[in-house]
């Protein structure tokens, strides 16, 4: 079941484990950003659901020390978030070479798909657009992860 | 009474009144919370229910919170509504279909329905913006009767919601709505688009309108969806509608759906004796179409004496690849340094910085460096 863990603040990237059972759960932990209760709940139930650790935030803030502290497997972000937006996380997230493995979907509203073009540009491995399937987004999170492996 | 005692009771007066509408701000703002608090509790143990339904792959177990659900008493049902609206337009296939046979197992749809002919404005649009979530062709007559509605803000909702709704049949009324200003143009554009391609025939045939605005946004929306089957009625427009307004935007939608069939009627478009807002608009939208027969018509259009034209055909060459390139290069040796020459500079040096633009950003993806 979901880990639905505040983010460990002291921890940063700069201090990488080395452990390789902390590897190995980390390739199954996803962080999921969005300011919405109703659909971070549900995406972290759906996740949850299909094997994943989850761990969720509210903002772009959190996510990024989330991300920071847990170097998760795939983070899920919505683009717009209070703080830092979901562009701006995966800005940072591809700045950081301790975070390249981390792979970054974006979710994004229909009205948004501009932002989909500035994701892909600073380097976010897929999106996924507002209204979606709850389903298909365990797919894309399963499909970015099966793309790493390779 | 004198002067004195008369200016204080009125001073006293007036703090009353300030008094009580503080009071009476601070007694709605405590209801409301209070009430907020209410739902929240009462949401608490059935919010899990419904996010286990929407997330459940099974449908035995799915069916089995379903029935959980429809079966909440009205007052867990009234609490838990507003969250299942919310849901309704962020989310999409099974999950979607379950929220949307909740409300009408709940009987929610009947009531929101019923809804639409309530007094309250502020409820007619509530029950507009659920029953479009619902994308449920059974509702859209309700909606349409929205369209005129007394209150302008619930028309808009309504326009807005037979976009969601997506039944086609919602495309003509939509367009109508637009006659005497009863629903904003930018509003009806955004739902047509959402009913697109469907919505297609409706939008052809709204080029015969009587209303010179239905057949300005029938044509625009005609392009922005890409009506490729569509082409020959645009180009129709293009060439003989009554009003500039209209043929203008049918040059725009014909450079967007890019046919090459219709670089005939673009050329047209551009010859001197037509319009210049249309000649302007035109000369661009060859450039959209990107096909290369028009690149000694835009070379012509260089020392076109209309400033915008010109600067629209140099900046279109660019569009028309290697051959609209070296059209601009040569034009650029060949030029005496006036108006022509200017704008052939100009296009070409945006072209170069797009084109390095390009390159560097295609090198970062290669490195898989962030910008």
């Amino acid at each position: 079941m979901s880990t639905h863990q505040p983010a460990r603040a002291n921890l940063r990237s700069s201090t990488p484990s080395v452990d390789p059972d902390e590897v190995e759960a980390r390739s199954l932990t996803v962080v999921v950003a969005d300011d919405d209760d109703d659909i971070r709940d549900l995406v972290v139930f759906k996740l949850t659901q299909a094997g994943f650790t989850v761990h969720a935030v509210g903002d772009g803030r959190e996510a990024l020390d989330a991300i920071r502290d847990l170097r998760p497997a795939v983070a899920v972000l919505d683009v717009m978030m209070p703080g830092l937006s979901g562009v701006d996380v995966a800005r940072a997230v591809r700045g950081d070479v301790l975070l390249a493995q981390v792979r970054v979907i974006l979710l994004t509203a229909r009205a948004q798909e501009g932002d989909v073009q500035s994701g892909f540009a600073v380097g976010a491995d897929d999106y996924v657009i507002k209204p979606f399937s709850p389903r298909e987004l365990v797919s894309r999170v399963n499909a970015v992860l099966a793309r790493a492996r390779t | 009474m004198n002067m004195a005692a008369a200016l204080l009771l009125a001073l006293l007066s007036i703090a009353l009144l300030v008094g009580a509408l503080a009071l009476a701000i601070v007694l709605a703002r405590w209801a409301r919370a209070g009430a907020a608090a209410r739902r929240a509790r009462v949401v608490a143990p059935v919010r899990p229910v419904l996010l286990a339904a929407l997330a459940e792959e099974d449908p035995p177990r799915r069916n089995a919170l379903l029935h959980t659900l429809v079966t909440l008493d009205s007052r867990a049902w009234r609490a838990l509504e507003p969250t299942v609206a919310d849901l309704l337009g962020k989310l999409r296939g099974e999950a979607h279909t379950l929220l949307r046979d909740l409300v009408d197992g709940s009987g929610g749809v009947a009531r929101a329905r019923a809804n639409t002919r309530r007094l309250g404005a502020v409820r007619r649009a509530r029950s507009a913006e659920l029953l479009g979530s619902l994308e449920d062709p059974r509702v859209t007559g309700d909606l349409v009767r929205l369209l005129a509605d007394r209150d302008p803000e619930v028309r808009q909702v309504a326009a807005r919601a037979l976009g969601r709704c997506g039944d086609p049949v919602g495309a003509a009324p939509l367009l109508e709505a637009l006659v005497g200003g009863a629903v904003p143009a930018r509003v009806v554009a955004q739902a047509l688009l959402r009913l697109a391609p469907p919505a297609q025939p409706a939008l052809v045939d709204a080029l015969r309108h009587d209303d010179e605005l239905v057949r300005a946004v029938a044509v625009e929306t005609l392009g922005l969806t890409s009506a490729v089957t569509a082409s020959r009625a645009i180009e129709g427009a293009l060439g003989r509608d009554g009003s500039v307004e209209v043929r203008i935007r049918a040059a725009r939608s014909l450079g967007r759906v890019g046919l090459p069939s219709s670089l005939p009627s673009l050329l047209a478009a551009t010859s001197g004796d037509q319009p210049t807002a249309l000649r302007i608009v035109s000369a661009r939208a060859l450039g959209d179409l990107g096909h290369p027969g028009a690149v000694e018509r835009l070379v012509d259009l260089l020392n076109d004496p209309v400033h915008r034209v010109a600067a629209n055909a140099s900046r279109s060459l660019t569009a028309l690849g290697d051959r609209g390139v070296a059209a601009l290069e040569a034009a650029a040796g060949d030029g005496d340094g006036g108006p022509a020459t200017a704008h052939v500079r100009e296009a070409l040096a945006r072209w170069r910085l797009a084109e390095a633009v390009r390159r560097d950003s295609a090198v970062t993806s290669r490195l898989g460096v962030g910008a």
